[in-house]
């Protein structure tokens, strides 16, 4: 479960962030809208530990995450999951080893069978030994997903991971993220731009404007986006 | 196919230029320097060769200057790292300015390190006689080593800055999510920033091999030191070259590494802004060596600053040094920046050709770092000191062409380091959308290359301002500068002149840097503004 | 478009050049020295000069860390197309160099000349010992360099000059053609074996005396006596004046015409007006010039009023320069 009370974040003068309170309740599927710049990636940001909010408290499954300006649960240990806008493989390491780096205090057997299924489940073992740089943006997206589910978070954070793809991988993705969410128990926290999109995927709906969060209607969930 | 024709002739016009400028500025000394050499090698007899080589000597003492010159290395490279980890993760503009500071130290000559430490030492042992404490013994290798490793700490530190925030900040964040903060900066962000990193490993190494100036004030020998006194036995060009050619090979062989490390670094673009982090966790280990480098790089300012300031005692010394001195502020400011702004073409066109051809290219235009800097003087005398350049050779731009030559191979270095950071499909991108030369470069290229052109530009300032023995072979009579002004004092102890001016050259680099900043922030004004967004 | 950019490049290249090359069109009458003398007694002769006679004076100063591979070095580089029209030398072995080597031209003179009229010798500074008084008393003081090996003193509590470079190099190769080949040679090998400081300059042996980091050192009179003038708890003494001692090393100024000079008469003017009687005795009065043939000309220093002089041949020490300099090379930088 996460819990936001009176989440309040501002970049100099401008606040994005004003007074957020929203509990999510474990497995719920929620969906984040707004304009661009509305602060959607910042309150995934704030729930992941990557960044403070100036005022507030943040659970994580009753646990308080933050507390203010104070981190009381590093991003590590929060079993948080993001996967970017962009991928952000790291180019250094072969798909293996963008998997294997959140294995890290796995045993090795462990890690292995993990890594072969995780592998298995987002139709990446063919690209096991390739390097980021020579994989499509469909694939990328696709090691980004398996990457993420390695270390099996108990929270998804999704930021808009179909922009920039192209009709036919955009389709394969929505099939794979909709096949994770919908067999597992994870919290999924899912940002977008497109109504429909946040729709295909999520129970609720919430709207960010002016740094306040409200819900909306959700439309009858399509198949495809 | 006109359109085609035209430009590629225009881009090969360009190309050529470019490469003559190189062969003449950069490469122009050691060409002239070979020719030489081997003119009188044809000329001389079995016994002009004598006592060039006494192998075992001279093997030991190289043997000795390179094992100094990695420990300078090491130290240095833990500095930077450990420091720059803790600057990254401040305010932006905070770390620019410390980075700004950091680099604005470089140019104060080595001697006034070594006479800033004496000086500290002196008045900390004067403190730790009165409360009965042992004396600290400030002499020998370790004095060496830590007058040379605090002298260069503010180039590696600036470099790794500059490599740290190379790094795409979501791949840390990343990796922040899955692993500790430490085990993600190890593993993902210090392998993406080894660019710049080996950049400076490779710029301290050489500088310290070539430099005898600090191990040589400790009574030390190097064989730095050799190749002088071989120039100032027999004053031949041929010789001295000769005897400096296990240097030059030692430089090729740590350019080659770095570049094969430079070339294997997988790369990715990015364009983003940092994103805003919390600051990371670190290991109550790692927060005290962060803290630890950061202390050493306040003392590497805080010393030489104390002590000149001391030393100059008063406001009146300052201004009678910038009186008496200003025109040899002004020649050196006006000198030092244009090779700056004229070397940033020349390293970012030969930076780019490295990556494309074969090996020989970065060899001949690196390999000038290696070259002690008396001979590349003499090889820019016996270029320029004709009748038909001997206008150049009679003014100031000899200066401008003396700090090229010397320092443009650290200018195309950084630039290299950032090239291999920048995407070809995204400039091909660019090409394709807006084909207009001036706007591909003032709104494409420029902007990306912004940074590390900065850096480059400050760097190679700050190098000219604190050049000595190759200036003072190229200055036309009745000029001088800053740094020779000093060195010209330096005879009698550390003067408040000395100290008066060695306090303007920070104060320079910070004026310098400042105007570099803001017209790089008017350029990115003026540029077509995009809607900026926060998510 | 390209193109047009690298035409206005160039154009603005071109007009710059051509801007500079302007700006740099010196006026006449100029007169173009270089000299190895400390800027600060040399700048105040050279204005002196300028403004007595109206040539402008064009100079470039070497400086002390360049270990002499400065301005010799420049001279023999320009020699293809000379810039400097006189050459003002702290020492002499340095100005014969560039005689053997065809790059000076001959100008009679009325003061001491060498055979072919290249180069005049005028003043000196001796090389003398500087004793830090605190540290030893009177009758503890050396008097001579064969001290240096003597175990009554420490090895670390003294230090010379590195002996490749500048006077230091010329006093080795005088005591070599003094002392012999063998003799120099053990002596310079006993001094480092003993931990005799061999420090970077001259100004760094006054420098170590002054702070009492050592009892004495071997330095130049310049050096030694404006340790002195400063206040400074420090001695000078001339070493090696008993009687059948070798004496004590005087280096004269040097002062030369290039060959092929761009303003000759010009510098003839200036070579003319350095060996006046008066600039001597300024030079004697800035500290400069302590010695002038037995003479000693300044009282500041408390030196007394002659001094034994070590007799020398210029030529056999200038032939002899450079083999002494690499066997030092080979015993000393290891």
């Amino acid at each position: 479960m996460i819990t936001l009370m009176n989440v309040s974040k501002s970049f100099g003068e401008k606040k994005i962030l004003d007074a957020i309170s929203l509990t999510i309740n474990t497995g719920a599927r929620i969906a984040l809208t707004g304009v661009s710049g509305c602060g959607k990636t910042t309150l995934l940001r704030l729930i992941a530990g990557l960044d403070v909010p100036d005022e507030g408290e943040i659970k994580l499954s009753g646990e308080l995450a933050n507390f203010g300006t104070e981190i009381r649960i590093p991003p590590h240990r929060r079993k948080v999951g993001l996967v970017f806008q962009s991928s952000a493989l790291w180019p250094h390491m072969n798909v293996e080893q963008n998997i294997l780096f959140g294995l890290g205090g796995t045993p090795k057997t462990r890690r292995i069978e993990t890594l072969d299924a995780i592998l298995a489940r987002t139709g990446t073992t063919h690209l096991a030994k390739r390097m980021p740089d020579t994989l499509s943006g469909g694939e990328q997206r696709r090691v980004a997903i398996a990457r993420t589910l390695a270390p099996e978070p108990e929270i998804l954070l999704m930021d808009e991971p179909l922009t920039n793809l192209d009709l036919a991988a955009r389709e394969e993705m929505a099939a794979l993220i909709r096949g994770i969410t919908e067999s597992s128990v994870m919290t999924l926290v899912y940002v977008t731009h497109e109504v429909e999109e946040a729709a295909s995927f999520c129970d609720e709906q919430y709207i960010l404007k002016g740094g306040k969060l409200a819900p909306t209607s959700v439309p009858r969930r399509r198949k495809s986006t | 196919m006109l359109g085609n024709t035209h430009i590629s002739w225009s881009t090969n016009l360009a190309r050529l230029i470019f490469v003559v400028l190189i062969l003449i500025v950069a490469i122009g000394p050691l060409i002239s320097l070979v020719i030489d050499t081997a003119s009188w090698a044809w000329r001389s007899s079995a016994t002009d060769f004598d006592n060039i080589a006494s192998w075992s000597r001279q093997f030991y003492l190289l043997l000795k200057s390179a094992g100094f010159a990695i420990a300078v290395t090491i130290a240095d490279v833990l500095i930077a790292v450990f420091a720059a980890s803790r600057f990254w993760t401040w305010n932006t503009r905070v770390s620019w300015t410390v980075a700004a500071l950091l680099f604005s130290m470089i140019a104060i000559p080595p001697y006034i390190h070594i006479l800033a430490w004496r000086f500290a030492i002196d008045w900390l042992n004067a403190q730790l006689g009165t409360v009965g404490l042992p004396e600290l013994v400030f002499s020998g290798w370790g004095a060496a080593w830590w007058v040379q490793t605090m002298a260069l700490a503010p180039v590696s530190t600036g470099l790794a800055l500059l490599g740290l925030y190379s790094v795409d900040s979501r791949l840390f964040d990343v990796g922040r999510l899955v692993r500790p903060d430490i085990d993600a900066f190890r593993l993902i962000v210090l392998p993406l920033a080894a660019p710049p990193l080996l950049a400076a490993s490779g710029f301290v190494f050489l500088f310290t091999i070539v430099d005898y100036s600090v191990p040589s004030a400790f009574l030390l020998n190097t064989y730095a030191l050799e190749i002088f006194a071989e120039f100032s036995a027999n004053h031949s060009t041929a010789r001295a070259f000769l005897t400096s050619s296990p240097l030059l090979v030692l430089t090729l062989i740590v350019l080659a590494l770095t570049l094969k490390f430079l070339r294997q670094v997988p790369v990715r673009p990015h364009l983003r802004k940092r994103s805003r982090q919390c600051t990371p966790f670190w290991p109550r280990w790692f927060a005290r060596l962060q803290g630890l480098a950061v202390a050493i790089l306040v003392i590497q300012i805080v010393v030489p600053i104390f002590s000149l300031g001391v030393l100059t005692n008063n406001w009146t010394a300052i201004e009678d040094a910038i009186l008496s001195a200003s025109d040899e502020i002004m020649a050196t400011a006006r000198t030092a920046a244009l090779a700056s702004v004229i070397g940033i073409p020349i390293a970012f066109f030969a930076a780019s050709r490295m990556g494309r051809v074969r090996t020989y290219w970065w060899f001949l235009v690196l390999l000038p770092i290696g070259l002690p800097a008396p001979l590349v003087g003499i090889g820019i005398i016996s270029l320029w000191n004709n009748d038909w350049t001997y206008a150049v050779y009679d003014s100031e731009l000899i200066l401008v062409l003396t700090y090229l030559a010397r320092f443009l191979a650290v200018a195309t270095l950084v630039m290299y380091a950032q090239l291999r950071r920048t995407d070809s499909l995204l400039l091909d991108a660019a090409r394709i959308v807006r084909p207009s030369g001036t706007a591909y470069w003032t709104q494409i290229y420029i902007p990306l290359m912004m940074r590390s052109g900065l850096v480059a530009m400050i760097l190679t300032f700050v190098l000219a301002l604190g050049e000595l023995p190759a200036s003072l072979l190229t200055l036309p009579p009745g000029s001088s500068t800053i740094t020779i002004r000093v060195y010209n004092y330096m005879h009698y102890g550390a003067s408040e002149m000395v100290a008066s001016l060695c306090l303007l050259i920070p104060l320079l680099t910070i004026a310098y840097s400042t105007i570099l900043f803001l017209l790089a922030y008017g350029w990115r004004q003026l540029l077509p503004k995009l809607p900026r967004r926060v998510e | 478009m390209i193109r047009v950019d690298i035409t206005r490049l160039l154009r603005v290249g071109i007009l710059f050049v051509a801007a500079w090359n302007l700006a740099a069109c010196k006026e006449n009458p100029t007169v173009v020295i270089y000299t190895s003398v400390d800027r600060h007694f040399a700048e105040p002769i050279l204005q002196a000069f300028e403004d007595e006679t109206g040539i402008k004076v064009e100079a470039l100063y070497d400086v002390e860390a360049a270990k002499t591979t400065g301005l010799v070095n420049k001279l023999i580089a320009e020699s293809d197309r000379p810039r400097a029209d006189v050459f003002w030398n702290g020492e002499f072995l340095q100005t014969q160099l560039l005689a053997q080597r065809g790059l000076l031209t001959a100008y009679a003179t009325n003061g001491q000349q060498d055979q072919q009229h290249l180069w005049t010798a005028f003043g000196g500074r001796a090389r003398v010992l500087i004793v830090n008084t605190t540290t030893l008393p009177q009758d503890q003081w050396p008097d001579s360099l064969a001290d240096f090996l003597e175990d009554r003193w420490p090895g670390d509590q003294m230090a010379i000059a590195h002996p490749l470079f500048g006077t230091s190099a010329t006093h080795a190769a005088a005591l070599y053609a003094a002392w012999g080949d063998a003799h120099a040679a053990n002596f310079y090998r006993s001094a480092q074996a003993r931990g005799v400081r061999i420090v970077d300059g001259n100004s760094v042996v006054r420098d170590l005396a002054v702070k009492g980091e050592i009892m004495f050192g071997l330095t130049d009179t310049d050096d030694a006596c404006s340790a002195l003038e400063n206040g400074e708890e420090v001695a000078v003494v001339f070493p090696d004046q008993s009687d059948g001692a070798i004496g004590t090393l005087v280096i004269p100024n040097t002062v030369a015409m290039i060959a092929g000079a761009p303003h000759p008469e010009n510098g003839k003017q200036f070579v003319d007006y350095l060996l006046g009687e008066n600039i001597a005795l300024e030079l004697a009065e800035a500290g400069w010039f302590h010695v002038n043939g037995t003479d000693v000309l300044t009282a500041s220093c408390n030196l007394p009023d002659q001094v034994t002089v070590m007799q020398v041949d210029t030529a056999a020490l200038y032939e002899a320069l450079a083999r002494i300099k690499l066997e030092l090379r080979d015993i000393l930088v290891r």
